[in-house]
């Protein structure tokens, strides 16, 4: 059996070098424009950001004739954009504590419990994902404008996470449900209850599913702009990163240097936070496959 | 260590499925009782409603005199070692080992003692710091039974616990536990679906089929005096032939075969028109003085077969062969034993095994004498399947 077994396991674990050139050259050719359809966006801001005002007046091109850095200087010069960095780690931040706070017990129970209606339940939740925050706006302004939340970023936090629980309890949930439960029966045995078993089984054990989803939840708390840019409008102080990058689109002119420096510098702190929990995320993967 | 007393329980689960149907069971101190029985038999749900881990729709659940029935789990003084072996995977061995004692309060130092004691008593020593991940099956077993043994519970419950072990080891840790409790002496409750596991095991065996008790008893006396046709086919390896017999002249008629009927087992059979004859592979033989009867009054009676499949297995030859008399089921299809399976349906007929010495060996499609000692011929009843042997005999005619 084993030497039987031998031949099946080499040929699965062969090296890439043995992998036929045809196919190797299909993955590269995959990887590369992949690669470069995601990464095109960037290189039109950074080309942006780097050329004049007259040079951007002229005929498009890629490479700038001479590098401008004017539009970072100007960019960085002005005061407000720290504020508004500020307010976007605020409403990101929140918007990342009110899904997880909400959306963990949630995801929780739909797992574990059978009632009648869960199933249910679990489609209205999706539901919800398909309506556009958009058609919420005025109903929301006006309700905003009664409770005073209008111009605060609380406001934003509570409008945006709103929109971010569906999908997170969905995620939470397929993490929660991934765990055997005989593991929490066998916690039960040896004397813990349902708080007890969450914090001390589920939690610990779904660090790859609760990071995914806090990431998911701060990505989309960043990115908020459609409540902010309305509820905010009369709150400059209160603005998050993506209505300042708006706010380079003036009456009369756009300033494109400015706005694609701030679009530019806005992407940094996400790409660092990938970059750091990346390597958490892997191996909070590896630790779930292996530790059956 | 305490008895377990079951009364009257009974489970139905929300969605109306009643998978224990009135049941009572007393399991005596420091006993190693085994259920038993296919899938969906009800044994997992009632180890289950014994652990705690199910509430009881109806009946009461005894620990020693203490009634449990509305306890949690954790107040039963129960520990259980789950087929998945249930070991918390961010935990390394030793705090596996040491969680459910720690959550009790109990002190420092009697953790580390205990915790010690018992890695030293099942070689977990180096493995101490390692996570579930690093472990292999055998060694995760072994902490599993650990985690249950570190408790010190008056019951262990234990869940098909070697189901995921490859065969050889199954042997072993099979072995090991039948020690283990020969050591410690304590009540234990273990399910499995392998009759093989449940005789070697258990000191009684509770033969169980869609929620109820078929029988409970030593495994000799199982195997030796099945209460119905169930468990005359569930228990041994390989399983019973069995099959619907005519009653003829005071005989029964197996297709083209007539097997003759002993006085007592005339008198049993009564006014029945079929019965279910029963007849175990090893009770075959190829030469008649091989079968010897238990008390000398009756003589071997001959069965001329065809071998149409024949199993060489060394010490031993299988052969199989057809019988013109409709197969015997005991339960629902989902039910039937890996035994029973058949690639071809003929409801009409059946295939018999016979368990074979290979002084002589038998080839493929050979005509062969089989010889059997009508005295163990088993028979059932047609419509319950229950055993005639068990039942006063009735006056014939």
């Amino acid at each position: 059996m084993a030497a039987a077994a031998r031949p099946v396991r080499a040929r699965s674990r062969r090296s890439p070098g043995d992998r036929p050139f045809g196919l190797s050259l299909l993955l590269w050719g995959g990887i590369v424009f992949f690669t470069i359809l995601s990464a095109f966006p960037y290189l039109v801001m950074l080309s942006t950001a780097l050329k004049s005002p007259q040079e951007l007046a002229g005929p498009a091109h890629w490479i700038p004739d001479t590098i401008d850095l004017s539009g970072l200087q100007r960019t960085l010069a002005d005061p407000s954009i720290w504020g508004y960095f500020r307010n976007s780690f605020t409403i990101a931040i929140g918007n990342t504590i009110l899904v997880m706070v909400a959306g963990v017990p949630a995801a929780y129970v739909l797992a574990r419990h059978e009632f009648r209606g869960r199933r249910l339940f679990l489609d209205l939740v999706l539901i919800t994902q398909m309506f556009s925050p958009v058609v919420l706006l005025i109903p929301l302004f006006r309700l905003y404008k009664e409770t005073g939340l209008l111009g605060s970023m609380e406001g934003v936090i509570i409008a945006g996470s709103a929109f971010t629980l569906p999908f997170s309890i969905w995620l939470l949930t397929g993490f929660f449900r991934s765990i055997p439960v005989e593991i929490e029966e066998a916690a039960r045995i040896d004397g813990y209850g349902r708080l007890g078993i969450l914090f001390r089984m589920i939690l610990p054990l779904s660090v790859p599913g609760l990071v995914a989803t806090a990431m998911y939840a701060f990505i989309i708390g960043w990115n908020e702009f459609i409540f902010a840019v309305t509820f905010l409008i009369a709150s400059p102080e209160n603005q998050p990163v993506s209505v300042g990058v708006f706010a380079s689109i003036g009456k009369w002119d756009i300033d494109w240097q400015r706005l694609m420096f701030m679009a530019l510098l806005g992407t940094v702190p996400v790409l660092a936070l990938f970059a750091t929990i990346q390597r958490q995320l892997d191996r909070g993967f590896a630790t779930i496959s292996s530790g059956r | 260590m305490a008895s377990v007393t079951l009364s009257g329980i009974r489970k139905v689960f929300p969605n109306g499925f009643a998978a224990i149907r009135g049941l009572d069971l007393e399991i005596g101190d420091g006993e190693f009782i085994v259920l038993v029985g296919p899938s969906g038999c009800g044994k997992s749900t009632l180890l289950r409603l014994i652990a705690g881990l199910e509430t009881v729709t109806d009946g009461a659940v005894l620990i020693g005199e203490r009634d449990v029935t509305d306890l949690s789990p954790s107040e039963r003084d129960i520990a259980m070692v789950f087929q998945s072996y249930a070991l918390y995977p961010h935990m390394d061995v030793q705090e596996n080992l040491a969680f459910g004692l720690r959550r009790r309060r109990t002190p420092r130092e009697v953790i580390g003692e205990r915790v010690g004691g018992i890695a030293g008593a099942l070689g977990l020593g180096e493995l101490m710091a390692r996570r579930p991940g690093m472990l292999s099956g055998g060694q995760r077993q072994r902490v599993a039974i650990g985690r249950a043994m570190v408790r010190q519970p008056v019951v262990y419950l234990m869940d098909e616990p070697l189901s995921n072990l490859d065969a050889k080891l199954r042997v072993s840790m099979r072995a090991e536990l039948a020690r283990l409790h020969d050591r410690l002496g304590v009540t234990t409750v273990y399910v499995t679906h392998d009759q093989t596991e449940a005789m070697t095991l258990g000191d009684r065996v509770c033969v169980m089929l869609d929620g109820e008790i078929q029988q409970v008893d030593a495994p000799g006396r199982l195997y030796r005096e099945p209460a119905n046709a169930f468990v005359a086919g569930f228990i041994g390896s390989p399983a019973m032939n069995l099959a619907i017999a005519e009653v003829a002249d005071g005989d029964l008629r197996l297709g083209d075969h007539r097997l003759p009927l002993t006085e007592a087992q005339r008198a049993r059979v009564g006014a029945r028109s079929q019965v279910i004859a029963g007849l175990r592979p090893a009770d075959f033989a190829l030469r008649a003085a091989d079968v010897a009867a238990d008390d000398g009054t009756s003589t071997a009676v001959r069965l001329p077969v065809e071998a149409e499949v024949v199993e060489h297995l060394g010490a031993e030859q299988l052969i199989v062969f057809p019988v013109d008399a409709p197969r015997y089921h005991a339960g629902p299809v989902a039910a039937r034993t890996e035994d029973e399976e058949t690639l071809l349906a003929e409801p009409a007929r059946s295939r018999f095994t016979a368990r074979l010495d290979v002084r002589r060996e038998v080839r493929h499609g050979e005509r062969v004498e089989l010889f059997y000692d009508p005295a163990r011929l088993y028979l059932f009843d047609a419509g319950d399947g229950r055993s005639l042997a068990r039942e006063p005999a009735e006056a014939a005619g």
